[in-house]
């Protein structure tokens, strides 16, 4: 079966993107010209510059203009699969073999040609590395070389998902000439063999994307420059910064200065402020990003709340309304834990906020004079929430239905230390995605076999497991009713709650065009932007 | 005074080893696990041979008094192990990241001491009168105002609204730094003859050095107003001037040489303290050096990086220290060290 770009079921969401000014707005705009130097300020988060051992947000920026990966995500539609290094790829009836028909003219910075090698000894050492993105790879039984120019991925069971793994930022090629004579390996001893991360920690980048690194001074900045072997159009600018500005006030004062470009990391009250200004645009766009209540399955950690009839009392007793207001108003109220803009995700209606029914579903259970818990949370500010506010807004709702939280302010390294000993009994965590798929929040959030938050929160819905491998082994229109069924089971036990999907947001020089704000950081394409 | 530095050197070890000790114990108490940093949640718990593999890897599958030897043992032949927050040498990153506290440091207690000296002076020699209150007004406002706010309204007044201050950074952002020889931006600019980068690093070092030493500042100028008011009342002021010296030379060269020694004690530790790295300055002023590079190691639980960076400030403490001293004995011809 051709699963190509137009075969997919496609679900409008251009909604989903804010074009910066000058993306398709029919408006005459400044001339720009192509040049320059384009600087992106945001706090650095980054561990290592190899891409098959990093998976933090600052390092996938850049790794995501340096090097290219098979498939892209569409810009503005995020459920369509753009051509990468592949120009097409087919899959056979039940999703477990993959093809992959990879571009003749794509070549890697240092004038190497991208081949079906280069892919294979990627992607299987990006597996055999066992680092911390090696995951995209579970469940890939092999990578074959089928001829220079085409790859086979093969799956031990049906993964509907793989196509959009495939544009996950850390799949990316490598030349693996270059990279094998610095001691990089991709077989099942890698883990232990390879040695070619400090290669790449010594500013060396194998890619073929639009850009390549040129320096990288730590807590400071990533300079990136043109890849002159890049299989695409030229890039907009001749240079981009991303410049390591941890404090959002100075963020913000560089971008007034016009020192910056663009603030990758603003808050809602300093856009708001910002937005008045003249020379400065903001931006925003629905991100995939999630905050979801969590609560135990396990009668051992808590009886009450191990109960169904509480995880549906607790879903009607939440003020949804309030909580987007954390955001200003720029969020928005996922169904059950998968984002709204993936596959599926609007089949259902989200719980209702209705405290007498909550009151009713208490009683029922045996709990009408409620009870009191711990409650841990992580005192940070996430995907610009306050998370204090956030445990204080689900402190007055619950306590409404008698369940009286104690609420436990503790660093972030804390509460997740907490929530993976399995002895949480209600909290709530974040989720940033990793592929853009509805698998990314059902196969680790509700899945037996996957069983990630399932042993963490030690609770199982036999009927969700039975069917959650139809998800995998479906596409198009019946994949979507596959999601549906799986929501509609889920919601009878809503062991997890999804709070709030606040928006990213942007702010930028008005000299800055063609940038567009996608629904994950990471996707940033900085090759199209150019300044007047 | 050869055997006195001797002595003050060895002292280094049996320090060195209680430090890094104490730095060991506390990192293990935290209720965190360094493996989440380097392999994330999803690999942490989904993959228990990865996480097996990389315990092994880096050391954590042994028991706490085996790792410390261990550690020990590398320290020895010079090797202060791998961060897990930047996956380098600590000694790399130590050596990357150190200069830009360093030159800060120094700025900042140069402008300490060039404004805070001379302030104090004012202060004692007018004692009681105008200029005395300006003086102990500003010295105050130096020493109380938070240097975060100080930071964020400074860099509001001369890079926001006046446009008088660069942006910050060591440099402007399109400027390539100056070949590396000691890290220090003035040094090696001025040792390659790369006038522009040289002209520009000090424009960035002014502000944030300023509002790093305001609060030093404040400091010395009391000491010195104090500990010279105290001489100017002592017997050999009164013997100085009764011999009928100049006002002038009494205050400078007979009662400020001797005012002057608490103050070099002070300034010594209020300089090892900011060359081990002034975290909120350094983030506001977005300047690269060790502050912040231990402020993320300590939120990663990067044991290699903590416990090394932690011994390195007890050296520089040390190695202050003993300047210091030395000083005393250059200061005050009474002081001997035998």
């Amino acid at each position: 079966m051709r699963l190509g770009s137009t075969g997919r079921f496609l679900v409008s969401a251009a909604a989903l993107v804010i074009a910066a000014s000058g993306c398709a707005g029919g408006t005459q705009q400044t001339a720009s010209k192509s040049g320059g130097t384009l600087v992106y300020a945001v706090p650095f988060s980054v561990a290592s510059l190899d891409p098959h051992r990093e998976n933090e947000d600052t390092t996938s920026i850049m790794i995501g203009q340096v090097y290219d990966t098979l498939v892209h995500v569409d810009p503005d539609v995020p459920t369509k699969l753009d051509p990468g290094l592949a120009t097409s790829w087919d899959a056979n009836s039940d999703n477990t073999v993959f093809t992959f028909h990879l571009r003749t003219n794509a070549g890697f910075s240092n004038g190497n040609p991208v081949t079906a090698d280069d892919v294979k000894f990627s992607l299987d050492r990006l597996w055999n590395l066992q680092a911390s993105p090696s995951f995209i790879m579970q469940g890939v039984k092999s990578v074959d070389v089928v001829d220079p120019h085409t790859v086979r991925l093969t799956t031990a069971a049906s993964d509907g998902a793989l196509l959009d793994k495939m544009s996950f930022t850390m799949t990316a090629i490598i030349d693996s000439k270059t990279a094998q004579a610095q001691g990089a390996t991709s077989d099942a001893q890698a883990a232990t063999t390879d040695k070619a991360e400090a290669y790449f920690n010594a500013v060396h980048t194998l890619g073929s994307g639009p850009f390549m690194l040129s320096l990288y001074s730590p807590n400071d900045q990533f300079v990136l420059v043109r890849n002159p072997h890049y299989w695409g159009s030229k890039t907009g600018v001749d240079k981009v910064i991303i410049k390591d500005i941890p404090d959002s006030t100075t963020e913000r004062q560089l971008l007034e200065r016009g020192d910056i470009q663009i603030a990758g990391a603003i808050d809602y009250a300093t856009a708001q402020q910002l937005a008045n200004e003249s020379g400065i645009k903001i931006g925003y766009a629905h991100s995939l990003n999630l905050i979801y209540l969590f609560m135990t399955g396990s009668p051992q950690v808590s009886a009450p709340l191990s109960n169904k009839l509480v995880h549906q009392a607790i879903s009607h007793a939440i003020d949804f309304q309030s909580i987007l207001k954390l955001a200003s108003g720029h969020a928005q109220q996922p169904p059950t834990t998968i984002p709204l803009g993936l596959l599926g995700a609007d089949t259902v209606s989200p719980p209702k906020h209705d405290v007498n029914l909550a009151k009713q579903l208490m009683a029922q259970a045996g709990y009408g004079n409620g009870f009191e818990v711990p409650f841990t949370y992580a005192n940070e500010v996430k995907y610009n929430i306050d998370c204090n506010l956030l445990a204080q807004i689900l402190q007055a709702n619950l306590a409404q239905i008698g369940i009286k939280l104690d609420l436990k302010p503790v660093t972030e390294d804390e509460f997740f230390a907490k929530f993976r000993s399995r002895q949480d009994p209600i909290g709530f965590s974040f989720w940033t995605p990793d592929y853009v798929d509805p698998d990314d929040y059902t196969g680790p959030f509700w899945d037996s076999d996957v069983n990630f938050l399932t042993h963490r929160l030690q609770w199982h819905n036999p009927d969700v497991d039975a069917l959650y491998p139809k998800s995998l082994s479906t596409t198009g229109q019946e994949r979507i009713q596959v999601y549906k069924q799986l929501q509609e089971l889920f919601q009878q036990d809503p062991v997890m709650i999804g709070l709030i999907q606040p928006d990213y947001v942007l702010a930028y020089r008005d000299k800055v065009h063609g940038f567009k704000l996608v629904w994950e950081l990471r996707m940033h394409d900085f090759s199209p932007v150019t300044l007047s | 005074m050869t055997a006195f530095i001797l002595r003050r050197l060895l002292l280094v070890i049996p320090l060195g080893i209680g430090v890094t000790l104490v730095a060991f114990l506390i990192t293990d108490t935290i209720p965190a696990d360094p493996i989440l940093t380097l392999l994330g949640d999803k690999t942490a718990t989904e993959n228990p041979s990865a996480v097996a593999l990389y315990r092994h890897q880096w050391g954590f599958d042994q028991p706490l008094p085996i790792r410390y030897v261990i550690y020990l043992e590398h320290l020895a032949h010079g090797d202060m192990g791998n961060s897990i927050v930047t996956r380098r040498p600590v000694l790399q990153d130590v050596r990357d990241f150190w200069p830009a506290t360093a030159e800060l440091a120094i700025f900042a207690v140069a402008f300490a001491v060039l404004v805070g000296v001379p302030l104090g002076v004012i202060a004692a020699v007018h004692h009681g009168r105008l200029a005395d209150n300006v003086a102990r007004f500003v010295a105050l406002s130096g020493s109380s105002i938070p240097v975060f706010w100080l930071a964020l309204v400074a860099i509001q007044i001369f890079y926001v609204q006046l446009q008088v201050a660069p942006s910050i950074g060591r440099l402007d952002i399109d400027l390539d730094p100056p070949r590396t020889i000691t890290g220090l931006y003035t040094v090696d600019s001025l040792l390659t003859g790369n006038w522009t980068d040289f002209g520009n690093a000090l424009a960035h070092l002014a502000l944030p050095a300023m509002v790093l030493g305001a609060n030093v500042m404040g400091l010395v100028s009391r000491m010195v107003r104090d500990s010279l008011l105290r001489t100017l009342n002592s017997d050999f002021v009164r013997t100085a001037r009764s011999k009928g010296l100049s006002e002038r030379r009494v205050v400078y060269v007979h009662a400020l040489r001797n005012a002057l020694i608490p103050t070099v004690t002070v300034v010594g530790l209020v300089f090892a303290q900011l060359m081990s790295g002034a975290v909120l300055t350094e983030t506001t002023f977005a300047w690269p050096g060790l502050g912040r590079y231990l402020a993320k190691a300590a939120m990663g639980l990067d044991f290699s990086a903590i416990v090394s960076v932690t011994l390195l400030v007890a050296f520089i403490f040390i190695a202050v220290n003993l300047v210091v001293d030395v000083g005393y004995a250059l200061l005050d011809p009474r002081i001997r060290y035998s």
